[in-house]
């Protein structure tokens, strides 16, 4: 497994699209309703917090160069505690892959066929991602880097064509309600970057160890300047009331009308997410099925694949009744909380055991 | 992907090799003295075949017992009357008086004949080997041995202009059947001694030989390592068209996509081992194998290298427009009229409704009729003898096109639909990806119908995931597109201009120079004094 490589531009767009992924649909919204106008803010906020996570993250995994942050975690945690901590990360991963699961499927059924039942939406979205996830990380890098060159001009289109509309005194005033809000609003936000922890999972196939911190920076900067774009135009354009508005972008991409013949453009924006979306479940279930196999010392995860999928695509149905659970799920209370404490927790205590690792073997 | 684990053991692997051996011990019979014995043993082995001459001469002035063998109409009667038989009959057959001396009488017979080569045989198999390629067999009395006199003159087409692959601009010539003449119609055009043909014969019964060529230094390899190996597994009765070993040597046979290129053009062939491909020419097919081969070689023609790269490029661009077009073009209009209506200006709706009015079938259903009775015409219309084609396009246009629209059985609208797709379908240069997409087409409707645009994005993302799984002799199938290879982009979608394609695609060749100086060899543009213009030397 240790001789399937990826480029570093291919590290880079699976990052950055599993990222972007989130910033499409629901940030907009999760940021917006807790500091209104200011989101950006909360968007800026998050993303420098963001990179600072990521690069401690690299630095890190880093430190284990010859395997992924599960095997750093047997080798300095222990057996037991080091079994544990594989599986808190990798259901972390795989609550995340259901969750995405399930967010793709209530807006499809939301915004384009309301009468399809929402297991289907779901039940495709995981096996694609379970039949990318089969392929291997090489697969998933390679679909992620040509996916990217396909996305980035469908997003800015989504982001820029409409900008004619744009009131930017919807902006303003900065910070009338003061700066807890929009701190608020930027721990769920942050949250979603938290995600970037995946990377340990992959920093060990870069054909390329010593860039590994420049292009998960490049990841973070990319992913960043967009969502911060897409709050801004969010908000310019659909004012800060956004957040009655469940798919923003999909709101504003439907305002673009191209010589008054093409109207329903949002049916672009919407084949790219779809696009990230399994791109993004996949790259879960591979971070979620590599990481089991490396817990129990499976030589193979692929056999873990579709019966992950199949329990990530149950667990989408039975875990929200309606989208509104899901965006309350995504609260700085619920998610922000949750999401932050797992992620960061479980890589500091990775830092810290793999530091106390290194005294002592420096010691003997 | 999962697919490629359903690949079966080629050929073979397990039980092949022995079989072959034994068939191959039970061949190797000596030949005997005795000249009596050889002629039974060659028509035993021959049976009671019509085409097999056998004719008995005496050599020279000794009056020595001899025999000339050949199979009518493989070998050139003439040439054995002439340079063969003639010179037997005044030649002493050396020093002819012992009989344990026979090598050295086959020196001086071997001198005197007047063919282009002579071999000796000492074997049975070998022997039925060189009567089947042609070639006429000598046999003295006295000496187990024979000599195998090149003779041959199979039935032969002349080179003609391919027809499968046609150009406006660029070579007219194409392989034929024989394989002789499509190696040398690559050393015609690739003059270096480093351009290799390795052959082989594969099929057990038809003995079918296959060249495997490539530019020494410029394939890898491994890819070269790997085709020979390939090649090597095949067992099988026989080989009669290149199609037979593409299943054997493909990576991912459960794959609908090819893996490998088929060309009836010399020219196409000698531009690809100049990138570094390799190619497989089989015996009795025009067709070549190109391997390995990127997706995007199935929407290149050689025209876009021999017009000029604006319209290369612009051509390139159609083509790839016009595959997903042919692939999507059905199932978008049943997606966007059973589900997304509202996708469309609101004048074309209500336009597409009230033709749609007095049709009974949904767009679904409607869509994947015309698309079978497209394929049924165009199938029909391909195999059918070239007399009676009007007959059959005649009634086509008119069932298709008028009746069942004024019957009611399908909206004008659809029929536009199918009869666009099929004239996109055929703009895709390679025969075998076209059908691939035609497959493909099907499968689409059904998602469309089905699931709308989301179902066409689903699978949309099948072939995506499918393809980029995907390699052809270790090569990613949709590079340098995924992975992305800035420096192999340009002759991808557009196809930049020769002197500025300096660079050979990485992932195929060993050596990637293509041209040595970079500068002189660029155009000089108006104005400015650098480049190869014609100078002034009176100035």
């Amino acid at each position: 497994m240790a001789t399937r490589k990826i480029s570093g531009r291919q590290l880079m767009a699976v990052l950055a699209l599993a990222r972007l992924q989130a910033a499409f649909v629901i940030l907009p919204v999760l940021t917006s309703t807790r500091a209104g106008r200011d989101a950006w803010l909360a968007a800026v906020i998050s993303t420098l917090v963001g990179l600072a996570f990521a690069l401690f993250v690299v630095r890190v995994a880093g430190r284990y160069p010859e395997g992924t942050v599960v095997q750093f975690a047997r080798a300095c945690l222990g057996r037991w505690l080091g079994a544990a901590w594989g599986l808190a990360y990798a259901g972390f991963f795989f609550g995340l892959a259901a969750v995405t699961a399930r967010v793709v499927g209530e807006s499809y059924v939301l915004a384009v066929m309301p009468e399809t039942p929402l297991i289907v939406f779901i039940a495709v979205v995981v096996w694609l991602g379970s039949l990318a996830a089969r392929g291997g990380v090489e697969v998933i890098g390679r679909m992620s880097e040509s996916s990217l060159f396909l996305v980035l001009p469908l997003l800015l289109a989504a982001i820029f064509l409409p900008i004619a509309r744009a009131r930017w005194e919807n902006l303003l005033p900065l910070l009338e309600r003061g700066p807890a809000p929009v701190l608020a609003a930027s721990l769920t936000s942050f949250a979603l970057y938290a995600e970037v922890a995946a990377a340990g999972m992959l920093l060990t196939h870069l054909a390329t160890p010593q860039e590994a911190a420049k292009y998960t920076t490049r990841a973070i900067l990319l992913s960043g300047s967009l969502f911060v774009l897409v709050t801004v135009t969010v908000t310019a354009i659909l004012g800060p009331n956004a957040d009655d508005l469940v798919l923003p972008v999909f709101s504003q991409a439907r305002l673009i009308s191209l010589g008054r013949f093409l109207e329903r453009l949002e049916i672009l924006p919407l084949a790219a997410w779809t696009l990230m979306v399994w791109l993004k479940v996949a790259f879960y279930l591979w971070v979620t099925a590599t990481g089991l196999a490396q817990t129990f010392g499976l030589a193979d995860y692929r056999p873990l694949v579709y019966p992950l999928g199949f329990l990530a695509a149950c667990l989408a149905v039975v875990s929200f009744e309606n989208i509104f659970e899901v965006q309350e799920f995504y609260r700085p209370e619920a998610w922000g909380k949750y999401g932050t404490i797992l992620a960061v927790g479980l890589i500091l205590l990775l830092a810290g055991a793999g530091r106390a690792r290194g005294k002592r073997t420096r010691q003997a | 992907m999962f697919w490629r684990k359903l690949r079966r053991p080629t050929g073979s692997a397990r039980r092949g090799p022995s079989r072959r051996e034994t068939a191959a011990a039970r061949r190797r019979i000596p030949l005997s003295g005795n000249l009596d014995r050889n002629r039974a043993l060659i028509v035993r082995a021959f049976g009671a075949s019509a085409d097999l001459v056998v004719r008995e001469v005496v050599i020279g002035p000794e009056g020595r017992q001899a025999l000339v063998v050949y199979l009518d109409g493989l070998a050139d009667e003439k040439l054995i009357a002439d340079d063969v038989v003639r010179p037997l009959l005044v030649a002493p057959a050396g020093d002819g008086h012992r009989r344990d001396i026979g090598a050295q009488a086959y020196q001086t017979l071997k001198r005197r004949l007047a063919v282009g080569s002579v071999e000796e045989v000492a074997e049975l198999g070998d022997l039925a080997r060189h009567l089947a390629n042609g070639d006429c067999i000598v046999m003295v009395d006295g000496i187990a041995r024979a000599l195998a006199c090149k003779t041959r003159a199979r039935p032969e087409r002349t080179v003609e202009e391919p027809t499968a692959e046609a150009v406006v601009r660029g070579a007219r010539d194409g392989f034929t059947e024989v394989l002789r003449t499509n190696t040398a119609l690559l050393r015609h055009r690739v003059r270096d001694p480093r351009l290799r043909v390795e052959e082989r014969q594969i099929g057990r019964l038809t003995e079918t030989s296959v060249a495997l060529v490539y530019i020494e230094g410029l394939a890898r390899e491994e890819v070269v390592a790997e085709a020979r190996a390939r090649l090597a597994r095949i067992d099988v009765d026989g080989v009669l068209e290149s199609g037979y070993l593409e299943e054997y040597v493909e990576d991912a046979p459960s794959s609908p996509f090819p893996q490998m290129l088929r060309t009836e053009r010399p020219d196409r062939v000698a531009a690809a081992l100049l990138e570094g491909q390799i190619a497989i020419l089989t015996d009795g097919t025009p067709f070549a194998l190109l391997a390995p081969v990127t997706f995007i070689h199935f929407l290149t023609s050689v025209e876009d290298y021999y017009e000029r790269y604006f319209m290369g490029s612009f051509l390139r661009l159609l083509r790839v427009t016009m595959f997903f077009i042919s692939l999507l073009f059905p199932s978008l209009y049943v997606a966007v009229t059973t589900f997304h209506q509202e996708l469309l200006p609101t004048p074309l709706v209500l336009s597409i409704a009230s033709q749609r009015e007095g049709v009974p079938f949904p767009a679904f259903f409607e869509a994947l009729m015309l698309e079978l009775s497209f394929e049924i015409l165009r199938e029909a219309g391909l195999r059918l003898p070239r007399l009676i084609g009007p007959a059959v396009s005649i009634v086509g246009v008119l069932i298709i096109g008028q009746a069942a629209v004024q019957a009611g059985l399908v909206s004008p609208f659809m029929v536009i639909v199918v009869a666009f797709t099929a004239v996109a379908s055929f703009t895709v240069p390679v025969y075998s990806m076209g059908i691939t997409a035609r497959l493909a087409r099907f499968g689409m409707i059904l998602l469309a119908g089905s699931l709308g645009i989301f179902g066409i994005i689903t699978g949309l993302s099948l072939l995506f995931i499918h393809l980029t799984g995907l390699r052809s002799f270790g090569v990613p199938y949709l590079a340098p597109l995924g992975p992305v290879i800035p420096s192999d982009l340009k002759d991808t979608l557009i196809r930049a201009p020769r002197w500025a394609l300096i660079s050979r695609p990485r992932l195929f060749a060993e050596n990637t120079r293509r041209q040595r100086r970079r500068g002189p060899d660029r155009p000089s543009f108006p104005g400015r004094r650098s480049g190869h213009g014609p100078r002034d030397g009176r100035a």
